[in-house]
């Protein structure tokens, strides 16, 4: 059998069965195992999957509802001859609920046959609408214009929904749709902002694309308790209306008509399916959603309006069915205008494209109201599909010979029932024409493909990179600077008196520091997104510690290097954790002192002498300087000797860094074991930043750490010990010095000493620390660098000081992390390499050597 | 000795799996070859960084146009003496794998370069289980007309490097004096 005549043999048992007739299930079972022997023939891999799928259900069937079954064998049939006519694998999205798993629960992995690279791009634009998600969440309850804030949500959500689709992921796709519809309930409603429902949803949402990016066949767990918890919001919702939502439907007498909304009543006998046809249907308006997207950024490929006009028209089919005479109505109407966009060839506008994805809202809010009564209103239903006809009405004759009604009553879509589209084509050549003078599509029933429009503008102008070509770049263009310093500081050169050559060298030289720039400005990224973080970790910890926090963001569009920004978002979270949970005190508490109950945490970044400085400020009850001395004198962790009222609140507040260090009464889930401070001050170090406090008690706490703004680049004092050269990391360095030989001291216990402006440092050579052979012994011989690392201080002999200069850092290829004392290497203006001298793992070498 | 061969393969699937283009080189009086696919460049001497806290036969690292590269000393790596820089010694740039399976260069100090050597299956001898570089260092023994070439896994040979690097620093609270 070839495969029309199979199509045909199905086509007809399913019109058979669907009308009533005795269905003849073994015919039906028998045809599809025919199809998918053909199937398989023609290598049509997913049309066999599919048929193979229905026969199964076919002969497992056991009495139950067919209605199921039919509608897929007809979307089998549709596209079984959609392959004949464009090849397999062109419809594809046809068989999405047809493919073997749709029987069963959906998968959640990613259809197996999506490439790589679409589900990293997925991944990335969908965390990125996340956290636009998760910024227009908290500005809700600050913002004043709630509308535009819950569009704004409705159109990142819009987008993730149409984008999870096209990867069928079915449990991201169906929580984003409800958290669609939550939005609408609750501004329908005017209810309270469901803010936590939301943020979990993001969460889960985030969770699982996270896992899928890091295994593309990773199964995402049910979202039943979410959707659940939204069902009971919506549930809360409904008690404020007459009557609940889809119970209704089960007792059609009992709906009342309001004059001006429509209502959508399912006959009792389709009770059962409507589910199914809910799901389904709106499965077919996100695939259509998606591919008016795509087919805009995909430069037009005709494919996908074809494939939004295969969705409007299945819809139609089964909402004729199902006697949904509205939404027949607006699918009729959109798929006609789809249909000329496809037979024409023609380009619509943005225009177009909007009001065909309107038409998908609308049917949406359609489908939300089947039995509940609270329809969109009959006027704007008909104004829209009013406008869909304007955009194919303008040959009069040709729009007014096509009776909308006429599609109505028809059946599902299966290739039997071919006779309107052919009707459509004709009226389609209207569409040409008219596109252009389309009015604006309606304001409130398009908001989602407003925004995409003008995300999409923006796309335009940036691309993505991998950091890895960016590091390349970086890398090579470093080289360049070093190449061209080396060819600057030749020797041969100086001899050369030719002024065109000197000229042009210091073009070259102006090109490649101009270059070099630029090549740094590549990796900037701005704070923003590590901010909007914060601030939902903000709302999150206050709500558990019972305070309450506004958060003000300064300077989030200050730029800095991206692995800085990866880096300093974990010190951010313990800070901002400690400031909520300890700083900021309880709202009663606040009132006794005197304070606004809310309390103020601001978030600042600014740029301060070639770094960044990021201030976390609070007003809350400050730092307590006998609080901390106390329990450092309980752990004793100050030095012996030391009276607490000597020292200076610096030093005081520094003890806070110490590991296990924590005032706080009772340890909560939040913070409280005094791991915190300690990993915030080592991971900024780690950045070569430094971390200082300042508090007064009652006024509040600032947390000021002082970042370098790349950290491939490092400011250096170039030193020299004998025939080598090392980079000393200024940030280290506190003072150098030519020590007087009165000076210097032997103490039995810890070696050599210098007195110092009324301290008295150890000595330690660098010499001795990396074993060379040459270099100065005498201490007065050579220069004292004054070095201060985790509060330790220090003096290093060198033989001389050569100068300061930026170095780019470079590793050293060698599992370097392992050499002690060194951090890297940086290559000189004359291609040599200095050792860039890791000063706190230098320092704890020379005391565990002094010590020994 | 019996034990010993018993677990070395057959000799002619050694030489089939080992046989290709090698490059020979001198270190002292002996000569050694490393696969042709494994050697990036050969460059001469240049001034060469020393790294603290390393083994003496890790001489430094050296600026590869842009690139740090370690260079290791390979008489004093199979413990053979120092021997003062000619015109003739060579610094053989390798392409190896580290042992957290990352690839990088590094370089190795040799005598001088000979020439690249076309080695066949039937001139092949699998490795003798002693020797100095150890660790299965040795791929095995290219008998060639008038010379024994020792063919080296140059893996190993760094590998083994790294791990005593990462010992000693481990331990390196005195000050290693090279």
């Amino acid at each position: 059998m070839v495969l029309a005549q199979i199509l045909e043999s199905l086509g007809s048992s399913v019109d058979r069965a669907r009308s009533g007739g005795s269905a003849d299930f073994a015919a039906v079972a028998a045809a599809l195992e025919a199809l998918r022997n053909e199937a398989q023939k023609l290598s049509y891999a997913s049309l066999a999957q599919a048929a193979d799928a229905a026969s199964a259900f076919v002969r497992t069937w056991n009495g139950g509802d067919a209605r199921k079954l039919f509608h897929h064998v007809a979307q089998i049939c549709e596209y079984a001859a959609n392959c004949e006519r464009s090849g397999p694998e062109a419809a594809r999205t046809l068989l999405a609920p047809v493919l073997p798993g749709s029987y069963g629960s959906a998968t959640g992995a990613v259809a197996a046959d999506t490439d790589d690279e679409m589900v990293r791009l997925f991944v990335l634009s969908c965390l990125s609408a996340l956290a636009d998600l998760e910024a227009q969440v908290l500005e809700f309850d600050h913002g004043t214009d709630h509308e535009e804030t819950v569009a704004a949500m409705r159109r990142t959500i819009h987008t993730m929904k149409g984008e999870s689709g096209v990867l069928s992921l079915a449990g991201i796709q169906k929580l984003c749709h409800e958290m669609e519809s939550t939005l609408d309930v609750c501004m329908d409603k005017s209810l309270k902002f469901p803010a936590d429902l939301m943020l979990e949803l993001v969460d889960w949402i985030r969770d699982h694309v996270e896992r899928l990016a890091a295994d593309h066949a990773t199964k995402e767990p049910s979202p039943a308790v979410l959707l659940a918890k939204i069902e009971a919001y919506t549930r809360s919702a409904a008690v404020h209306e007459p009557g609940e939502r889809l119970e209704v439907a089960a007792t059609p007498a009992g709906v009342k008509v309001v004059a001006p909304r429509i209502q959508l009543v399912v006959n009792e006998e389709y009770l059962d399916t409507l589910n199914d046809f809910l799901n389904e249907a709106k499965q077919h308006l996100a695939d259509a959603e998606s591919a008016m997207l795509e087919y805009e950024s995909s430069g037009r490929d005709i494919e996908h309006i074809n494939r939004a006009f295969r969705a409007f028209h299945t819809i139609k089919g089964v909402s004729g069915f199902m006697n949904l005479a509205p939404i027949v109505k607006v699918a009729h109407a959109a798929e006609t205008v789809l249909d000329g966009v496809r037979s024409e060839r023609h380009v619509p506008s943005a225009a177009d494209v909007d009001l065909i994805l309107a038409s998908g809202d609308l049917i949406k809010t359609l489908l939300e109201s089947i039995g509940n009564g609270s329809g969109p209103y009959v006027a704007d239903v008909e104004a829209h599909v009013q406008k869909l006809a304007a955009v194919t009405a303008s040959k009069a004759e040709l729009a007014a010979a096509k009776p909308t009604p006429v599609a109505v009553p028809t059946v599902p879509a299966s290739p039997v029932e071919k006779a309107p589209a052919v009707a459509e084509q004709k009226d389609a050549s209207a569409a040409e024409t008219t596109v252009a003078v389309v009015p604006p599509a309606r304001k409130d029933a398009a908001p989602a493909p407003v925004a995409r429009n003008t995300k999409q503008q923006g796309a335009d102008n940036t691309i993505k990179v991998s950091t890895q070509r960016l590091d390349a770049l970086v890398d090579m263009v470093g080289e360049l600077v070093i190449a061209q310093s080396m060819v600057l500081q030749d020797t041969q050169l100086a001899t050369v008196a030719s002024q065109a050559l000197s000229r042009n060298i210091a073009q070259v030289g102006k090109i490649t520091r101009d270059l070099q720039e630029a090549a740094m400005s590549l990796r900037m990224v701005t704070l923003k997104s590590t901010f909007q973080k914060m601030a939902r970790l903000v709302r999150d910890v206050a709500v558990k510690a019972g305070k309450k926090v506004d958060l003000h963001l300064e300077g989030e569009d200050t730029e800095l290097d991206r692995t800085v920004v990866d880096e300093i978002h974990d010190p951010l979270v313990h800070m901002i954790r400690n400031s909520v949970d300890h700083g900021i005190e309880a709202p009663d508490k606040r009132r006794a002192a005197g304070k606004p109950e809310v309390g103020v945490l601001t978030l600042r970044a600014y740029h301060q002498g070639g770094s960044i400085l990021i201030e976390i400020a609070d007003d809350g009850g400050g730092i307590r300087r006998d609080k901390v001395v106390a329990k450092a004198v309980e752990r004793s962790l100050l030095p012996p000797g030391t009276e607490p009222k000597d020292l200076k609140d610096t030093e005081i507040f520094n003890l806070i860094f110490l590991p296990g260090f924590s005032t706080a009464e009772k340890v909560t889930d939040i913070s409280g074991r005094g791991v915190g401070m300690d990993v915030v001050r080592r991971n900024i170090e780690a950045l070569r930043g430094k971390i200082e406090i300042e508090s007064g008690e009652g006024r509040g706490t600032t947390f000021k750490m002082r970042l370098p703004l790349t950290l491939a680049i490092i400011d250096g004092m170039v030193v020299r010990v004998g025939a080598e050269r090392y980079v000393i990391p200024t940030l280290a360095i506190e003072q150098s010095f030519r020590p007087d030989r009165r000076d210097l001291h032997y103490l039995q216990d810890t070696g050599e000493v210098v007195h110092v402006r009324g301290s008295v440092l150890p000595v330690y050579r660098l010499k001795t620390a990396f074993g060379l052979t040459s270099g100065v012994d005498d201490v007065v011989e050579g220069i004292l660098i004054v070095l201060e690392v985790d509060g330790t201080r220090a003096c290093l002999l060198v033989d001389e000081i050569l100068g300061q200069q930026q170095v780019v850092i470079k590793s050293l290829n060698a599992e370097d992390r392992s050499i002690r004392g060194v951090s890297g290497g940086a290559i000189m203006g004359d291609g040599r390499i200095a050792l860039i001298v890791d000063v706190a793992g230098l320092v704890e070498t020379a005391v565990l050597a002094a010590n020994t | 000795m019996s034990t010993a061969l018993a677990q070395n393969p057959p000799a002619e699937k050694v030489g089939s799996a080992l046989a290709g283009k090698y490059l020979s080189f001198r270190l002292s009086k002996e000569e050694y070859a490393i696969h042709i696919l494994k050697v990036r460049e050969i460059i001469g001497v240049v001034l060469i960084t020393p790294l603290p806290h390393t083994p003496p036969y890790v001489r430094g690292v050296i600026n590869l146009r842009g690139k740090i590269i370690p260079v290791i000393d390979l008489r004093l790596r199979f413990g053979m003496e120092r021997a003062e820089s000619t015109p003739e010694t060579c610094i053989v740039v390798v392409d190896v794998e580290r042992s957290d399976g990352q690839r990088t260069q590094m370089g190795c100090i040799v005598d001088s370069v000979s020439e690249v050597l076309n080695v066949e299956t039937s001139q092949i001898e699998p490795a003798p289980r002693c020797g100095q570089a150890g660790n299965g260092a040795i791929l095995g023994l290219g008998k060639l007309k008038e010379r024994v070439l020792i063919l080296l896994d140059i893996d190993k040979v760094m590998a083994a490097v790294q791990v005593v690097e990462q010992e000693r620093s481990g331990l390196a609270a005195t000050p290693h004096v090279s």
